[in-house]
């Protein structure tokens, strides 16, 4: 069921949270939000809004934050500025202004926001390998952010001086259980830099006020970069399923953290597409994983009852 | 464990069977999307609630659009599904209550009997869609009979004859049934005038026969041609064997407890007695198949038809396997003709694969489910249950199936590796309440599945609650209801917190301030009554408005948690506030109070000295008006009488006073002691300060 027709010129979609709404990012630089409601019995979107969030620079990615910090929306652009904006109400109708603007140095590929402990907290992968870390204490007014930390996807000393040029990236920040999210997010780039685009786990150790890279998603075959990440929302489960899309493969692995050998990993399948893949979602339980990719179908993988993933069903435009 | 890879191996030779591309294999399952794009050059794929996807296409070319769908993942959600998730609710709980109350185990069955008769009223109210749940309640009644009802182990057969009559017509929908054969010929016989010439007559009424439905039997028997009364005298003998045959059946005996009232059969309870009454009931039988009558029965139609009935009677296996079209059908003649008593269930399973083997149905998974109910195969059921029937259906008939003892509950309720740790009853579960999850009239259902799955139920439920929308209050409201039921505290923090938070930011202070109390979210607070003082002590306040806006939300702030200092600050701040507004408010009313007092003065002196300058007024009331003047002349706030009054007045208290010096009028005298001493000291002042101020 169609739901909404985008204009042309738009490049990048993202939905919050609850699934309730829909953010554009064009090429132009303009951005729209869309909120899903229901018009005759079947879900339709409406516009809410229409803003200008970059000048003259097309949107990259967009992502959402988290509710409690009411509806928030961060954005970058090939123009290498990163922007974060609100909802408020003016004059009783919705609006979307921007809060705060934290430039950049190079352009940021990927964003997403984590809801930690100590405060909200915006990581940006940006294509020279390195990923920044902002961060804001102020719970309800978002226009204050510090840089608080600077890490390179490279554990290797002599590949981290090297320059890189990355085309991609991907973050995915461990999924809140509850309301509490841990400061754990996963981080690859798509470069042919080996050492950059080996998927990484990064985590906060609170007592040295650092980030550090505790494990490493790697096997030696790996040459592609890596074009998505998804780390699956975890109900209960012992150990941690993140998916790594890289070329027309889909990796599952299985991170344990906090057990007899502090953290170790495995892969545990290898889910083939014919093309390459573009993007992979988990669903709200953790075992249904969705995967897209360039040759227009969008494939469903479960684990069997013998532990096996295997395809499910595709959906075929 | 040998269950477990049984059901593996299930899973996966489905898989390589339909592996071959066919459309109806189950492993992978094709969805057409419509209305996608010619060139989609990106796909974005997210999840919303439960089951639904959804996908965002965008064109490559340069000027291309995109659209945006989302699609409904399994069956959807029609109003009668919808009515079974409500209804079935009740009777669910109910049982997982029982459970955790604690049970005596060796009773435990009658409550799966309660709950199994509950859902069976429930499947019984279709409004829609009756074939589904028809099949639906069919397979729950196996079930039923089968795994749950230990009171009638031993007479299941019979109890397996009772639910064919029952559900016989919606087993096969497209294939010939006994049923589907009687109810052809039923409409067919109100018209025949002798059906005995019909062999269809016959065939009927031996195809109800090896079934037992015996009241059918003798239904058609007494429409025969030779009960006509033109009839009756000339085929006496044909009439008489109708009659015996008739009879017989009337009197066959069947091993159960009970009949219905006025049906046709003896039921005999009790083993022993049952088998004396069959072997004489069948001597009679033989007795009456090689009676000399049979020469005597001239049509020929009757003789073989009764034959034929007597056959069935005496349980010949080929005219059983003609009569019947179906292997249940054949499975239960041969308990009813064949071998009456009640056999182990070994026996049953080797019956029955052999009537499968003779007369297999076009539906193969309902075939291996039927058979695997009355075999016992509880992995079998499991596979072909949930190919056939969906995510409901697994999910509630887990209970009934572990009331058959400890493997089955081993079986269900085993924790596995391969699963996660998961079990396969809390899997039916998960996914049955993810189902429900996908609809927004239905989510609210699924925390009472949650609640009965031991390991990842609570974390299920948590994510729900937290996906739903927080700009809708009432929705909030739900769900912090049911956090409530469940003790999610922290979750319902989460929520109450995204729903103030939202409410601020959309310009409703007091409704986010409310939220935010009940959050207990002391930071958001604290930096929210700064912000308030802020703007208060910018003078921003001063304004009426604003006061009261202030006010209020003082209120409301000062009403909850007045822990936080900046809260209590600010309640007593408004206090001061108030305080100092009344007495500015106190002021600027006596100021216009003491403005219209000095008017009415001025009026009352302009009177006086108009009374006074004009001459008309007497001279001897001069003095009574100059006293009342007196109030005007010592006007505390100013000078009321101006200089030149001042002196018209002292110019007439001089003339009183000339008067009594020239002896002409006394009225001084009149006045009372002191009061011309005032009045003259008033004067003077007044003069006094008039100069002043001039």
């Amino acid at each position: 069921m169609a739901m909404a027709e985008l204009d042309s010129g738009a490049a990048v979609t993202s939905w919050n949270y609850s699934g309730e709404r829909m953010a554009v990012g064009f090429t132009d630089g303009g951005a729209e939000v869309w909120s899903k409601g229901f018009g005759n019995g079947s879900p339709a979107l409406s516009l809410d809004f229409k803003w200008k969030a970059h000048e003259g620079s097309s949107i990259v990615k967009l992502c959402w934050g988290p509710m409690e910090f009411g509806d928030i929306v961060a954005s970058c652009s090939t123009d290498g500025s990163v922007c974060v904006w609100e909802e408020i109400n003016e004059n009783g109708k919705p609006k979307w202004r921007q809060c705060a603007q934290l430039a950049e140095n190079s352009y940021c590929l990927d964003l997403k926001f984590g809801n930690c402990l100590g405060g909200l907290k915006l990581v940006t992968a940006c294509a020279d390998g390195y990923a920044r870390i902002y961060e804001t204490s102020d719970c309800i007014d978002l226009s204050k952010w510090q840089l608080q930390a600077v890490v390179s996807n490279a554990t290797d000393v002599t590949e981290k001086t090297g320059k890189c040029s990355c085309s991609g990236a991907s973050i995915s920040w461990k999924p809140p259980a509850g309301s509490i999210q841990q400061p754990l997010f996963a981080l690859g780039y798509s470069t042919d830099v080996s050492g950059f685009s080996t998927t990484k786990i990064w985590e906060f150790a609170e007592e040295h006020r650092r980030w550090y890279p505790i494990a490493q998603l790697s096997n030696a075959d790996d040459g592609v970069g890596v074009s998505s990440i998804s780390w699956a929302p975890n109900l209960g489960r012992p150990n941690e399923l993140i998916a790594v899309a890289s070329g027309s493969t889909v990796s599952i692995w299985d991170l344990e953290i906090g057990g007899k050998q502090g953290v170790s990993v495995q892969r545990i399948a290898e889910l083939e597409h014919s093309a390459e893949v573009w993007q992979i979602d988990w669903d709200m339980s953790g075992m249904t994983l969705a995967s897209s990719s360039s040759d227009g179908t969008v494939r469903l993988w479960q684990a069997g009852l013998d532990g096996a993933w295997r395809q499910q069903a595709s959906l075929r435009a | 464990m040998p269950g477990i890879r049984r059901l593996e191996e299930l899973e996966n030779g489905e898989r390589n069977a339909g592996g071959d591309g066919s459309s109806s294999s189950s492993a992978a399952v094709i969805y057409s999307v419509p209305g996608g794009l010619r060139d989609p050059g990106r796909l974005w794929v997210s999840w919303s609630n439960g089951n639904q996807l959804q996908l965002s296409y965008i064109e490559n070319a340069v000027a291309g659009g995109g659209r945006v769908t989302e699609i409904h993942l399994g069956e959807g959600w029609d109003a009668e599904r919808r009515r079974l998730a409500y209804d079935s609710l009740p009777a669910f709980a109910l049982l997982q209550n029982q459970r955790q109350l604690g049970y005596n185990p060796g009773d435990w069955w009658e409550h799966v009997l309660e709950y199994s008769k509950s859902i069976r009223s429930v499947l019984d109210q279709p409004t829609q869609g009756k074939e589904k749940t028809s099949m639906l309640k069919a397979v729950w009644e196996l079930i039923e009979v089968f795994y749950v009802d230990r009171s009638a182990t031993w007479w299941l057969p019979e109890r397996l004859v009772d639910w064919l009559a029952e559900y016989d017509k919606v087993l096969l929908s497209d294939e010939d049934t006994v049923h589907s054969k009687v109810a052809s010929f039923q409409r067919k016989l109100s018209e025949i005038q002798f059906p005995e010439d019909d062999v269809a007559y016959w065939d009927a009424m031996a195809s109800a026969l090896s079934v037992g439905w015996l009241d059918v039997v003798i239904a058609f028997l007494r429409m025969h041609g030779s009960y006509r009364l033109d009839q009756l005298d000339d085929r006496q003998t044909e009439n008489g064997l109708v009659e015996a045959v008739t009879l017989l059946i009337m009197q066959m005996p069947r091993l159960r407890p009970r009949l219905p009232d006025g049906s046709p059969g003896v039921a005999i309870g009790f083993k022993p007695d049952f088998s004396k009454a069959r072997e004489k009931w069948r001597s009679q039988v033989s007795k009456l198949e090689n009676s000399v009558f049979w020469a005597e029965c001239n049509h020929r139609g009757t003789l073989l038809g009764l034959k034929k009935l007597i056959q069935v009677l005496l349980g010949n296996v080929d005219v059983l396997q003609l009569s019947t079209f179906h292997w249940m059908e054949l499975l239960v003649a041969h308990f009813l003709h064949l071998i009456p008593f009640s056999l182990v269930l070994d026996g049953m399973r080797s019956i029955a694969s052999k009537c499968k083997g003779l007369k297999s149905f076009g539906d193969e998974d309902l075939q291996e489910l039927l058979s695997a109910i009355i075999s016992n195969d509880t992995e079998i059921l499991l596979a072909k249950c949930s190919k056939v029937f969906n995510a409901w259906m697994m999910a509630h008939v887990d209970d009934l199936l572990i009331a058959k003892g400890e493997d089955v509950r081993s079986l269900l309720e085993e924790d596995r590796q391969t699963l996660g740790g998961l079990s396969l009853k809390e899997l039916h579960r998960l996914v049955y309440s993810q189902v429900l999850s996908s609809h927004s009239l239905t989510w609210q259902l699924a925390p009472v599945y949650l609640a009965a799955c031991p390991n990842r139920g609570l974390g299920m439920l948590e994510a729900l609650l937290m996906k739903q929308s927080c700009s809708n209050q009432k929705l909030a409201l739900k769900a912090l209801e049911i956090c409530r039921l469940y003790e999610l505290d922290t979750v319902s923090t989460a929520i109450a917190r995204a729903v103030g938070v939202h409410s601020l930011k959309h310009g409703k202070k007091g409704q986010g301030i409310m939220w935010l109390q009940l959050a207990r979210d002391e930071q958001r607070l604290s930096t929210l009554a700064d912000q308030i003082l802020n703007t208060i002590t910018s003078g921003e306040a001063d304004s009426l408005d604003n006061l009261e806006h202030f006010e209020g939300l003082c209120d409301i702030l000062g009403s909850g948690a007045t822990k936080h200092q900046g809260l209590s600050f600010l309640a007593r701040y408004k206090s001061f506030k108030a305080a100092l507004q009344n007495i500015r408010d106190l002021r600027r009313r006596e100021a216009s109070y003491t403005e219209n007092l000095a008017a009415l003065g001025r009026a009352a002196v302009t009177s006086l000295l108009q009374l006074l300058k004009s001459g008309t007024f007497p001279r001897k009331f001069w003095l009574s008006l100059l006293q009342e003047s007196v109030e005007l002349l010592e006007w505390p706030e100013q000078v009321l009488v101006s200089e030149s009054e001042t002196n018209t007045l002292l110019c007439c208290l001089q003339e009183l006073f000339l008067a009594r010096d020239r002896l002409e009028d006394d009225i001084l005298s009149t006045a009372e002691p002191g009061a011309v001493d005032r009045l003259r000291l008033a004067l003077a002042s007044n003069l006094c300060r008039a100069i002043l101020q001039s």
